[in-house]
């Protein structure tokens, strides 16, 4: 059974102040009886973090089309990270310059799937908080593909989607840190896009992501619900 | 139900902590007279502050005859009241340390969404405590050491080598003052700087302060 994607990614106040691109990048599809979904938030303070969020999103799929469902976690992010600094090589960017978080979750058809998590940002369910950031320091210190050179730096787990309500929500900060209860934010979000289709869904994601009600928000926001469909049973 | 049920109402918070020397020397000179004035300019100032992309806490410790949190960490805007410093005791600096310390790792006071804090340590004086130890707790543990630090050494007795130690800001590595117009002063550049901190798009990145000792307001520029 293929999951439904609901995405968005909305501009931050902050870089819209700034002319600055939206710094944030999501990506999700599926092929044969598998699927990916993954969210980038560049560091906001270096020159090609558009870039490096582009191409590591760009990148982690391919590592995860490229390698079987069951290879070891090194190997998948090995993968990844080989093929973010060959992207930016080919554009001339220095990853110093481009430097990216990356959440990264991907499936199979009956259900299992795994996560991969570098640096701020969160993966939820109705159920559980899977990965957050680690919460040793501040707001906004985070590492990244171009800093990170351990497999020690990732958060690294596995589960079927079945266990969390058949949902999974992959969040960048902007929105991860101005959560009070994730869960239910989670249970909520998805329970209103359920009853929408796809367009409906990112419209009023867009809305809510564009009208977020936490004074001085100012970071982009970027969202991937991945969501069964109802009833949903192990094949 | 909508999703403001789920979201944070009040911006991310900026913590400023204030640990103030209430030692007995800090009473001569007007010194803890103008200490007791900047703080209570700075709580007003900081109150008025508009809340828009952050939003300060400030607290207050003090070290003298005991060491205390005269102002727990909280919303500027909701500081009803200060009441004065009273100077008398010995000057247990390194309790304080600790005593910040323990403010700085505690993830319910200061959340993880807070932007990082700055720790402020004014001083006319040599500790009287062991401070060696704090200090480094303070200057490793795994929140505290990501403070930004701030030092102002009061007058030609204050330990000037712990402060600087104390200090982890490149651009600042120690205030000093003079007399009690340079502590006002200080504060007054302090407040500036967090303000502007507040105000800011980028409320973790420094902002200057633009502290002159001696910097004498009351001077009229005449021309002769």
């Amino acid at each position: 059974m293929k999951p439904r994607f609901y995405q968005c990614s909305v501009i931050g106040p902050a870089h819209i102040r700034d002319l600055l691109p939206n710094q944030d990048y999501l990506l999700a599809k599926c092929w044969e009886r598998r699927w990916v979904a993954v969210v980038c938030d560049g560091m906001g303070s270096r020159s090609h973090s558009d870039i490096g969020s582009r191409e590591a999103a760009k990148a982690a799929i391919y590592s995860v089309q490229n390698n079987d469902f069951n290879s070891d976690d090194k190997t998948i992010v090995q993968a990844l990270y080989l093929n973010w600094l060959a992207r930016l090589k080919t554009l001339n960017v220095e990853p110093k310059d481009a430097v990216t978080t990356c959440i990264l979750v991907w499936g199979t058809a009956d259900g299992r799937f795994r996560y991969a998590h570098l640096g701020d940002g969160m993966i939820a369910s109705p159920k559980s908080l899977l990965s957050n950031a680690n919460t040793t320091g501040f707001s906004n210190e985070t590492t990244g593909l171009g800093l990170s050179r351990h497999l020690s730096d990732w958060r690294l787990g596995s589960g079927y989607i079945q266990d969390h309500g058949n949902r999974l929500l992959l969040m960048t900060d902007g929105i991860s840190e101005d959560l009070l209860d994730p869960t239910a934010f989670s249970q909520y979000v998805t329970d209103v896009l359920l009853k929408k289709s796809r367009r409906q869904g990112k419209c009023w994601l867009k809305r809510q992501l564009n009208n977020w009600p936490t004074p001085g928000h100012s970071d982009d926001k970027t969202l991937i619900a991945v969501c069964l469909p109802q009833g949903f049973i192990n094949e | 139900m909508s999703i403001n049920d789920f979201v944070a109402k009040a911006a991310r918070p900026l913590p400023v902590i204030i640990l103030a020397d209430v030692s007995g020397s800090m009473g001569v000179d007007g010194k803890i007279e103008a200490l007791n004035q900047a703080l209570k300019d700075m709580i007003e100032s900081f109150a008025q502050e508009g809340r828009m992309n952050a939003e300060i806490h400030l607290g207050l410790i003090t070290f003298g005859d005991r060491v205390t949190q005269h102002l727990p960490l909280s919303p500027a805007h909701q500081i009803k009241a200060f009441s004065r410093l009273n100077a008398s005791g010995p000057t247990p600096m390194g309790a304080a340390f600790d005593m910040v310390s323990q403010l700085l790792e505690d993830k319910e006071l200061i959340p993880s969404r807070a932007y990082r804090p700055v720790v402020i340590i004014v001083s006319d004086g040599l500790p009287t405590d062991d401070i060696t130890q704090p200090l480094s707790r303070l200057r490793s543990g795994e929140r505290s050491q990501k403070a930004t630090r701030l030092a102002l050494a009061i007058g030609s007795d204050a330990d000037l080598s712990y402060l600087k130690t104390f200090s982890n800001d490149p651009e600042a590595p120690l205030f000093q003052a003079n007399d009690a117009r340079d502590i006002r002063n200080f504060f007054r550049a302090v407040t500036m700087s967090v303000s502007a901190r507040s105000r800011s798009a980028k409320p973790n990145e420094s902002v200057k302060i633009e502290y002159l000792p001696e910097d004498d307001d009351d001077l009229l520029e005449l021309g002769f």
